[in-house]
């Protein structure tokens, strides 16, 4: 039981999760500071919800959970799996295709 | 961000939030707590201290709202999740073994529904019915006699005075009888019944005027000559005149000024009435009037800080007092509050607990029943289990997969159940109003949802957590090697002896109680009444009480004659007597003392009477044992007489030839004059009340020689005409001789019976359906669970034929091992039937009839099945060939 790659449109946690991780591994709390930092704080992920997406996300297989940290034994870090990035890229992939559609529909301003 | 951040600032806001978080993650799975319960406790920690030095404790503050309820939020989001994951393979599952399925689903449906119908029922019956504005905080209050054992004792005019002064948890009001014949009203004058009110009485029985004012306590001081009327009196001796109030009528020759009315259906709340009776007329209470005797009664209102407990502590207290103050006439006189849900429904809720009663033990089987099914399903899934603990699943989720299984056909059945009592729920209204007339139709609402919901929750943790608990055992994974296999004894192997223990012993009692109650019913209802019934009809002249007719004693006895001649005239009537007693309607009680005995004041024993025409016994057909019966002269200014019933002479004489000649004095009706001596000059046989009392002492006086006393009385007629032309003729004939009266209530002797029978026979056949399904269920449930265990053992019993064992021995040792526990049951049944008897004995029905036999050979039956239902699964295993049985060893 779990995800397929089929799924249409992410939540806004799981892929903000997602897009954290591309750049690199990184542990809980700074996943949530740097989506709070990108999102210039719109997106806010409280600890119970970041973990249980992670959680789920580790499940599905599309992260993958490090070692504690040797200095902090709570700490682990998170790391894409081949499959999560090809889930976020499509993910990426079907927002750019949604914003072309408002842009043909004059939501949003054409490109310059 | 260092990792080696320290994050408790250690600030006290900080440590305040941080618990609350912590306390919040408690919504969490437990599992998820364990790994990442640290690392969200410390983000949340450091997060919150950010927050609070860059943008100050407001915003952190904020944060820390959000966090805990999106972890509370969070945690439940995944526990109904997992809920729902549960739930969907459950109805997998269930979709795999419909048979199975549909037998849980169709016992829990029948068990719950009679439970919330019945119960829906009595909690409507017994909470909300009664006519009176908050009726629960209403209360009678009564003398009692420990030494006579009398419990329903009116109070004397002294003990009411002292009671009203001195109680502290109640307001109290008092009131007595004041029937009087009403005169001046433009018609006829007419005898009615009204009662003498204290001042309080209608502030405590919350009653507001319709028309007027109503009594205060100056009333009753000044001994103003006034009348309140009913609105009933109002409507049909005024026709509903609006200017009524200041208008003058004479009530017992005196005259009494109107000075208002009370609404329609005002009922007063009157033990010695049948539990509510009806007034036309209300007097103020006046010293005047007072007599001597406990013809009082009190209705007090009580606050429902001091509930009923703390008026009996102040009742103790004051009547302590009294008896110290005056041992001459209290020494022996207590005084008891009752609730009025008591009064009037007193017997008809020990029946109510014991239907409530009996669907509960139906609902325990067939939870015991249902549980037992889920063990042996669980067995057969032993493997499955293993293979899921071998692939790291955890004993919580097993347990809780197992638990939402039974849950989810728990609540199938439930709402199935519910269906089923909605459907029912007019059966139980039309049982009800034929003993309660006044009783609204019970209709779906909240109160029976919440109690559905109670057994819902109740039966879903009875039949499903234990099981769950049982199978879920860890140590089961050893069953892993045998997986796909039945395992030798099967998980939950004690806690299924157990249930079968429970479900022979609650089969064994359902089964003996029932027996025992409808036997005992049933012989009340067979037992001879003691009287002709077949062409008796009773004739109800003049409403349905005995009223006083003070003053008019030579007049009313004329009239009595009157109507004794008209009804004898009409062709076809054989016979005509009058009596003040009808059995199964309306049989007064009066003390009685011996003369020559000596009586402390209010320890006079009580008796049933009546005041009976020459030609009762003859008409009735009831024998004089000894002596005669009365005579046209025993009238006034003759002998005065008495005749007793065998069980008074046999109770107070030890005999009839004993009691012949005594001499007693009846407490009824002496209106402060003193007591006559009446020489018992007959014995006649007994009379049975009504067809759920036994035999009991019983006086009867000559109505000619108390005509004082005859009000109000009823003629028994017996013909020989068609029973169609009976009423007609009745009426014409009373119509000859009053024009004035209303039309009689003509009822014969025989339906009478019939109508009084009909409640209790209703109640006998819901508890013989009750018991039905009881056993069902249970023998069932036992035989079913019994032959899939037996059955599951066939691979067992295939080896030991293998290694030689003997067919004989091997069945022997199959029946040897459930045979223990259906041992155990027998042995533990037999106990808490008796007990359960006991209990009943004379509390439900007046002398329990045992004759265990036939329950002994119920018994016999219900092990005899369970027996065939371990030996045929056991013999056709002991037939298949052991090669078959071990091919997968």
């Amino acid at each position: 039981v779990g995800r397929t790659d089929a799924q249409p449109a992410l939540s806004a946690a799981t892929f903000h999760i997602l897009l954290s991780l591309a750049d690199g591994d990184i542990h809980g709390y700074a996943i949530a500071k740097e989506v709070e930092t990108a999102t210039e704080g719109a997106v806010v992920l409280n600890p119970a919800t970041l973990y249980r997406t992670l959680r789920q996300l580790l499940t599905d297989g599309w992260i993958l959970e490090g070692e504690a940290d040797s200095e902090d034994s709570r700490r682990r870090a998170y790391r894409l799996t081949a499959r999560g990035r090809r889930i976020a890229q499509a993910e990426a992939q079907r927002l750019v295709n949604v914003i072309r559609i408002a842009r043909e529909r004059r939501l949003l301003p054409a490109l310059g | 961000v260092s990792a080696g951040y320290s994050p408790r600032s250690g600030k006290p806001d900080a440590v305040l939030a941080a618990a609350l978080f912590a306390f919040a993650l408690v919504a969490t799975p437990r599992e998820a707590r364990r790994t990442y319960g640290r690392a969200m406790r410390d983000d949340f920690a450091l997060h919150y201290d950010t927050q609070r030095s860059e943008r100050g404790p407001w915003a952190a503050l904020m944060f820390a709202a959000g966090a805990v309820s999106d972890a509370l939020g969070s945690g439940l989001l995944e526990r109904f999740a997992a809920i729902g994951r549960n739930a969907g393979y459950a109805a997998r599952v269930a979709r795999k073994t419909p048979v199975f399925s549909a037998l849980i689903v169709a016992t829990m449906a029948i068990a719950i529904g009679a439970n919330v119908a019945i119960d829906s029922a009595l909690s409507h019956l017994f909470l909300d019915q009664l006519p009176f504005r908050d009726s629960t905080t209403l209360v009678t209050i009564m003398e009692t006699n420990v030494a006579n054992g009398i419990s329903h004792y009116g109070l004397t005019y002294d003990d009411a005075l002292a009671l009203r002064t001195q109680s502290r948890a109640a307001q109290i009001s008092f009131f007595d009888s004041a029937s009087g014949t009403l005169r001046n009203t433009g018609s006829p004058p007419k005898l009615i019944a009204g009662i003498n009110v204290s001042g309080e009485f209608f502030d405590i029985l919350r009653v507001q005027p319709q028309l007027g004012r109503l009594f205060t306590m100056t009333d009753e001081r000044t001994l103003a000559p006034i009348v309140v009327l009913s609105e009933e009196l109002w409507r049909s001796a005024f026709s509903a005149d609006p200017h009524i109030v200041g208008r003058v009528v004479t009530i017992d020759d005196l005259p009494k000024t109107i000075v208002g009315v009370v609404p329609a259906r005002t009922q007063t709340p009157d033990y010695w009435h049948g539990g509510i009776a009806n007034y036309a007329y209300y007097l103020p209470m006046t010293p005047v009037n007072r007599t001597t005797g406990h013809e009082y009664r009190a209705l007090a209102r009580i606050s429902p800080a001091n509930g009923i407990r703390g008026v009996n502590a102040d009742l103790d207290r004051i009547f302590t007092e009294r008896a110290r103050r005056h041992p001459q006439t209290n020494a022996e006189i207590g005084a008891r509050a009752h609730t009025l849900q008591d009064e009037i429904f007193g017997g008809a809720r020990l029946v109510g607990s014991a239907l409530a009663g009996a669907v509960f033990i139906v609902l325990a089987i067939a939870c015991a029943n249902v549980a037992n099914l889920f063990l042996a399903r669980g067995s057969a899934r032993a493997g499955e289990i293993a293979i899921r603990y071998s692939l790291g699943a955890t004993r919580r989720q097993i347990l809780m997969q197992l638990f939402t299984e039974g849950v989810l056909y728990v609540v199938a059945g439930g709402l199935l159940g519910f269906g089923l009592a909605a459907l029912t729920l007019p059966f139980f209204t039309s049982f009800i109003r034929l003993a309660f007339v006044f009783v609204t139709p019970i209709t779906i609402d909240g109160r029976m949802l919440a109690i559905s919901f109670a057994f819902v929750v109740v039966a879903a943790v009875v039949t499903s957590l234990a099981p769950a608990l049982a199978l879920s055992r860890p140590d089961l994974s050893l069953d892993l090697k045998r997986a796909g296999r039945a395992g030798t004894l099967g998980a939950g192997g004690r806690l299924r002896a157990i249930l079968i223990t429970i479900e022979v012993a609650a089969t064994i009692a359902v089964v003996v109680v029932t027996g025992l109650t409808l036997r005992t019913l049933d012989a009340h209802v067979r037992a001879p009444m003691g009287f002709a019934v077949n062409d008796r009809y009773l004739v109800s002249v003049n409403g349905t009480s005995f009223y006083k007719y003070g003053g008019e004693g030579q007049k009313s006895l004329r009239r009595l004659e009157a109507f004794h001649r008209a009804l004898a005239a009409i062709p076809g009537v054989v016979d005509v007597a009058s009596t003040m007693a009808v059995p199964n309607w309306n049989t007064p009680d009066t003390s009685v003392t011996i003369a020559g005995r000596h009586y402390a004041s209010g320890s006079e024993p009580e008796v049933q009477f009546s005041l009976i025409s020459p030609a009762f016994f003859a008409v009735m057909e009831t024998p004089i044992l000894l002596g005669r019966t009365f005579l046209d002269n025993d009238r006034i200014g003759m002998p005065p007489v008495a005749i007793v019933n065998a069980s008074f002479a046999q109770t107070y004489f030890g005999g009839s030839d004993k009691a012949l000649g005594r001499q007693i004095l009846f407490g009824f009706a002496t209106g402060g004059q003193p007591r006559i001596p009446r020489t018992i000059v007959g014995i006649s046989g007994n009379i049975r009340a009504s067809v759920q009392r036994e035999i009991e002492p019983m006086a009867y006086m000559p109505a000619y020689q108390m005509p004082s006393v005859v009000g109000s009385v009823y003629f028994i007629v017996h013909v020989q005409i068609a029973p169609s032309l009976i009423a007609s003729q009745v009426g014409t004939a009373i119509a000859g001789v009053d024009p004035q009266l209303p039309l009689p209530l003509v009822r014969s002797l025989a339906q009478m019976i019939e109508h009084n029978i009909q409640g209790a026979r209703i109640a006998d056949l819901m508890l013989a359906i009750l018991a039905g399904i009881a056993l069902l269920l249970a023998l069932g449930g036992v035989v079913a669970v019994i032959a899939y265990g037996v059955a599951r053992r066939s691979h067992e019993i295939g080896i030991r034929l293998a290694l030689g064992a003997s067919a004989g021995s091997v069945i022997r040792l199959m029946m040897r091992s459930t045979l223990v526990p259906i041992a155990a049951g027998v042995a533990l049944g037999i106990p808490i039937a008796s007990l359960c008897a006991r209990a009943l004995d004379g509390v439900l029905i007046e002398r329990a009839l045992l004759a265990p036999y036939e329950e002994i050979l119920l018994i016999v039956c219900v092990v005899a099945c369970i027996v065939v239902a371990v030996y045929v699964p056991a013999r056709r295993a002991t037939r298949i060939d052991p090669l078959d049985a071990l091919r997968y060893e």
